[in-house]
Formats: C-alpha cells, structure tokens, sequence
C-alpha cells in the first residue's frame, strides 16, 4: 500500500509538473488511435444497420408469414388479416400475392418479381411507395399501371448497380407487357418508378389487388405471403408467438432469420477492421514505449538516486506504469467525446454515400468498452517493459550512467 | 479473482443504461480492477517477501572495540575490484575501520584513491568483493538487495555530491518522499518535512523546486531528505564540491550541528582540509589503501 502510494505520488508529480508538450502529444497521440479504433467498426456497424434497416423496411417486414407445408398460399384472407391486425404488438400487416415472373420493354426483358400488393396497407408495413424516383405510387383504383423499382426499369440511369440487368430505359408512362403467372401477357402503364438504393427490393414490380383480381380470378381473398410490422419496440418473437395462435398451418420467419444475406457482407468487414484495430494497438504500443523509453534515459540518474534513498524498484515501475495509464485513460476519455459528439454529429449531417444509401456512424458498447481495456493492457504492457529493465540496472552505473 | 470481479463488474453494471453511463461505469470498473491488482500484489509480496533484518539499534551488542561508545560501523579487510571487460582495477584493498556512534569521519585523499568507493559500500550502494561491513553490529555483506534497500530506507542517509533532488518535487516533497516509503499520514510528513528545512535554514524556501534553489540550497534540501527517516548514520559524499566556499561552510556547519545536537554518526569524503577541520576524526586513503588516521 505504501509502494502504491510513492507510485501514485510520483506518477501524478511527474504528469502535472513535467513536460507538457510531451503529455499534450501523447495523450493525443492515444486520443486519435481509440478513434481510429472505434471508427471504422462504427462504420461498419452503420453500413450494418443501414442493410438491416433496408431488408426491414423494404423487404421482410418484421415478421413474413406464408402458408406452410406443400400449400402455395394463404386463403380466407381478410378474417385472416383483420385477426393479425388486432393481435397485441402489431402495427400493420398486409398481404402480397405473386403474380408476374417476366417483364418486357422493347426489346429488353427479363425476370422479375411481380407482385400484387393493397397500396394503402402496403404503404403502412414498407417504406417503398415513399422513395419514388418519377411518377406516383399506387392507387387503390389503379388499373393497369404497374410501379416498378429502379432495378427492373434502369431509367436511363447507367451508373446504377445492375444496369445491364434492367429494362434500361424505362421511364414512368411507358408501357411495359407483363407475364403473369396464368400464362397471359398484359401491357402495363408504369405509374411510377421507385429507388430504395437496395438490390433486394428495387428488382420488383407491384401491381393493385383489384388489378389482379380481375386478371386472377384464383388471387381472390388469397395471399402468397403476409407481412407483418411490430409496434416500436415490441419484442418480435413475442408477437410471433401470439401470432401463431391465431391460425394453425401457417410458418413464420423473423427478418433476423432472413437476413442471413447480409452476414456474408459483415464478416469481410469484420476483418478487415480487426487488422486495422491491431495495427492501431500495435501503433499505441510502440508510442508508449517509445515515450516510457525515452523518459527512463532522460530520468535515469533519477531513478538510481530514488533507490539509493531507498525507494522500491517496484515502486517505481509502478509509477511509470500509471504514467502510461493516465496518458490511455486521458486520451480515451477525449477520444470519446470527441467520437461521440463532433464526429458522430458531423457525420450524421453529412453521412458518407455507400452502394445502398446514406450511411452514419453505429457504435455499440461492447466495441467500445472492449477497447478501453485493450488499450489500457497494450498501454501496461509498452510501459512496463522498459520500466521493469530501468530497475534492473544497477544503482551506481544509474546515477553516473556507466 | 476480486481485480477480475470488478473488471467484469464494471464493464456489464452498465447494459441497459445510456452508454455515456456505461462507459463512466466501464472506467470506474478498470480503475477499480488496477488498484485492486496493485494492492492484491502488494499484500502478496508483503506476505511473501523476505523476513528482513530488523532495523539496527543504537546500542548494537556486538562487535564493540570501545566500551564507551559501540560501533556504528565496522570495517574488516575491505576490498573492492571493479571489472571493465578483462581487465580488473582494484578500488579498495584490505581496508579495516571502525566508526563509532557519534564521530564525525572525514575521508581523505586523493582522486582516485578510493574514498567515493570506500563509501558506497559503507552506504549499500555498492557490493563489496571481499571482506565484511556490519552495520549497528549487523553484517550486511551479505544481505539481499531487498533487505539493503530496506536498511538504506531506514537506517541510513546518504548525502550525494551533485544535489539528486527530483526537479519535478518540491523541496518539502523532496524531503518527505523517503518517509512515504516507511508509511505514516501525509500531514505528518509534510510536518517533519518542514522541521528538518528549518534545521538546515531553509524553512522559507520549502514550496521551491530544486531548480529555484542555489547549489548549496539544493545540498541543504539533499541533508534534510537524508535526515527524514531519522537514520542511525549519515554519508556525504564530497558534499562541497560543487559549492562556493560560503555554501559549503554552511552546509558544513550543517553536518556537524546534526552530529551534535542529535547525535548522527557522519561519515563524509572530501579533499578539501577545510572541510576536515569540521570532522572529529580522519582517515586517509591512498591508491585503495588506508594510510593513517588522526583524531
């Protein structure tokens, strides 16, 4: 206790009354490798919850529930839907039926999903109808017009992903042909064009449920799949649970349980900023070993004179040592809030532009958290080696430095 | 185990709160761990660590030539080889002495005779190559590196020729900080601190850093700190070299009052016959031996 005491008296002494600039520099030098820890994992975490968000909001929903077993689809809809809707934990549902695989324009054409959708309760569960790229949404009464994504159209638009892939030069008032899944083609008015800058959802096209209705007869009071969207802040497999008493027969998927698409993308994210946050750990260990180094030559003769009046080698390693630390935990802590309110704000009013939209900085707890004790162990480790060989020196070749 | 409890302790409070929280929490979590991890080592060593000697007494039982006075010191055929590669440059040889309790010893001699030497030994700065030292009738020739420090921590003060203060502490830190070593309050020590400053005529000057004080200040400071631990023996190398001659009257002066009024043994080397004139007794050295000696 005694030892810890010099330690912690001779480690505050010398940050307070030594070199300044030294301090400024080093606690600053800790300050940008904790940010450049925590940046490029937040990155990632961000672009991660952007895709999330996307798959959520334009694709699965929350909850995707399709008929189970060797049935196509979902019958007495409407009693079907109204009893989901009233079931606790559920904001909105509504239901998709497929009914289009190939659409043409031209002489381009190509296989997309073409699905008849309610425009009210579908503009309730996805974000889709809100990102138009030209023309309008759906109507309740709309007959014969079609909204396709920018994927199937290409609108002219050569730098989008996929291009090649599209109709290339649809616009919205065209008119496309449509093959429907009874075997008939049928020409379509493009009411509107939509850009949710996902691939996932920007390859379809939607058509009204009265539309199909009258195409399909069989697509009366039927559904291919129902998507459901939870209350904020419900706890999804709560709801599933309650859903699932509600009709028999009937499978149901989490968007978690869809998204394994996107696991692929993270993991080559993952490492490659595990390899960056190695080189920035091992950059703060050689700055604090250097720093510890060139202190204990500069305070050689010191520490000789400090044992010769019989202060403990160890007392002295320690006092280095949180040196070391005061220099992490300083940086860090304004690290912090530098990462935490100037750079993530700035961010958050100019997010960086990734493949599938805006992107803002995400950082968990646990990123964080992690590594703080990181640097605080690389930081104990870089002081004490030299700290540990400055003691082990012997007293009289210390002080005259033979 | 427990440094691991806080750390994990410190880390998961958190979840659930807002990260500013968590990460105070987290902070508060890795401190708490490393001053857990400092104590936990320094009650383990402390339980482990050596059964050191107990510190020398002034009236030592042993090894006492004088009935009036017991040796404070005690040297027998002292020697001490320095090796540089292959080659071996004796220091000191055959060197035989006794100091006892309350003398005032000048050691004379030439540079390079062997008296700097003679003296580190004395102060278990250095290890001798043959021979033996008792100290307050211990033999500490033999003691580990551990137990010298202990000793030289309590027992003994050692003045040194260029000053060694810590620049970064203040005269009254630099005084204190041996005694933080021997445990005690702080104020207790800042109290003794600036008594002894005032013993040696500095008691104005205790919040100055060694750089705003004057060589023979700085010295005076070096005495005072020596002082703190209220060792049995104090050792002053040629602590006037680097002064002009009305700084090392005064820290002369220094020395013997210590010598008189609270009965410290001294033992100091110079070259200086003025600085001779303050001590109750002389020794020469000459080329590693002693040559005589004159009360």
């Amino acid at each position: 206790m005694r030892s810890a005491r010099v330690s912690v008296f001779l480690a505050v002494r010398s940050v307070v009354r030594g070199n300044y600039g030294i301090t400024a520099l080093t606690t600053l030098m800790m300050l940008l490798i904790y940010v450049s820890l925590l940046f490029l994992p937040s990155l990632i975490q961000g672009a991660v919850n952007r895709v999330n968000g996307l798959l959520v909001d334009t694709v699965t929903s929350d909850v995707v529930i399709t008929a189970a077993g060797s049935a196509s689809s979902i019958d007495d809809l409407d009693t079907y839907l109204s009893q989901i809707r009233k079931t606790q934990g559920v904001q909105g549902a509504t239901a998709v039926y497929h009914v289009g695989t190939q659409i043409s324009y031209g002489s381009e054409s190509g296989s997309y999903s073409v699905d008849a959708i309610d425009p009210s309760t579908y503009s309730q569960v996805f974000s889709t109808p809100g990102n138009i790229y030209s023309g309008h949404y759906l109507s309740e009464s709309s007959t014969e017009q079609i909204f396709v994504g920018i994927g199937v159209a290409g609108a002219g638009q050569t730098s989008i992903r996929g291009y090649r892939a599209s109709l290339q030069t649809v616009q919205s008032n065209d008119q496309v042909q449509v093959g429907l899944v009874n075997g008939h083609t049928d020409a379509f008015s493009v009411v509107g064009i939509y850009d949710n800058q996902f691939p996932l959802s920007d390859n379809n096209a939607y058509i009204s449920m009265s539309e199909a209705n009258q195409l399909i007869p069989a697509s009366q009071d039927q559904a291919t799949a129902i998507y459901v969207k939870t209350d904020p802040g419900a706890d999804v497999n709560t709801v599933v649970h309650r859903l699932q008493g509600v009709r028999g027969g009937m499978k149901f998927e989490t968007s978690a349980d869809l998204g394994s698409v996107v696991q692929d993308q993270t993991a080559s994210f993952s490492l490659i900023s595990d390899i960056l946050k190695v080189i920035s750990l091992l950059m703060a260990a050689i700055t604090i070993f250097i720093i510890t180094y060139i202190d204990l030559v500069n305070k050689r003769r010191q520490i000789g004179i400090q044992r010769a009046i019989g202060i403990r080698g160890g007392s002295i390693i320690a006092s280095y040592v949180l040196k070391a630390w005061s220099y992490a935990l300083i940086g860090v802590g304004a690290g912090y809030l530098l990462f935490a309110y100037p750079i993530t704000a700035a961010v958050q009013h100019h997010p960086f532009q990734f493949p599938n939209g805006p992107v803002t900085l995400a950082t968990t707890w646990n990123e964080m958290s992690g590594d703080i004790v990181i640097l605080v162990i690389v930081a104990t480790i870089a002081a004490l080696i030299p700290s540990v060989r400055s003691v082990q020196i012997r007293i009289l070749d210390a002080i005259w430095g033979s | 185990m427990m440094p691991g409890l806080l750390l994990v302790a410190g880390l998961h409070l958190g979840h659930g709160h807002h990260p500013h929280v968590r990460l105070v929490l987290a902070l508060v979590g890795v401190v708490a761990a490393i001053v857990a991890i400092i104590i936990t080592v320094a009650l383990v060593r402390r339980r482990r660590g050596e059964r050191l000697p107990d510190r020398p007494r002034r009236s030592s039982a042993g090894g006492d030539d004088d009935d009036a006075a017991p040796a404070a010191i005690r040297v027998d055929h002292l020697g001490k080889v320095y090796r540089m590669g292959r080659v071996s440059v004796p220091a000191l040889d055959d060197v035989s002495l006794t100091v006892t309790e309350g003398d005032m010893v000048c050691i004379m001699g030439r540079s390079g005779s062997g008296k700097s030497t003679l003296l580190r030994q004395l102060g278990l700065i250095d290890r001798p190559t043959e021979g033996e030292v008792q100290i307050q009738g211990m033999d500490v020739t033999a003691l580990s590196e551990r137990g010298r420090a202990r000793l030289r921590l309590e027992s003994l003060g050692y003045v040194f020729q260029e000053y060694a203060l810590l620049p970064e502490l203040t005269a009254r830190e630099n005084v204190y900080l041996p005694a933080m070593m021997l445990g005690g309050s702080g104020h207790d020590h800042r109290r003794r601190a600036l008594e002894l400053l005032e013993l040696v005529g500095l008691g104005d000057r205790v919040d100055h850093r060694p750089r705003e004080l004057s060589g023979g200040e700085q010295q005076r400071v070096a005495i005072a700190r020596a002082l703190v631990n209220e060792p049995q023996i104090i050792y002053a190398d040629e602590p006037t070299a680097n002064l002009d001659s009305q700084s090392a009257r005064t820290v002369m002066e220094t020395l013997r009052r210590l010598n008189r009024e609270l009965g410290v043994t001294v033992l100091f080397v110079s070259h200086d016959p003025e600085d001779a004139q303050y001590a109750k007794r002389l020794v020469q050295l000459k080329d590693g031996h002693m040559t005589g000696e004159q009360s």
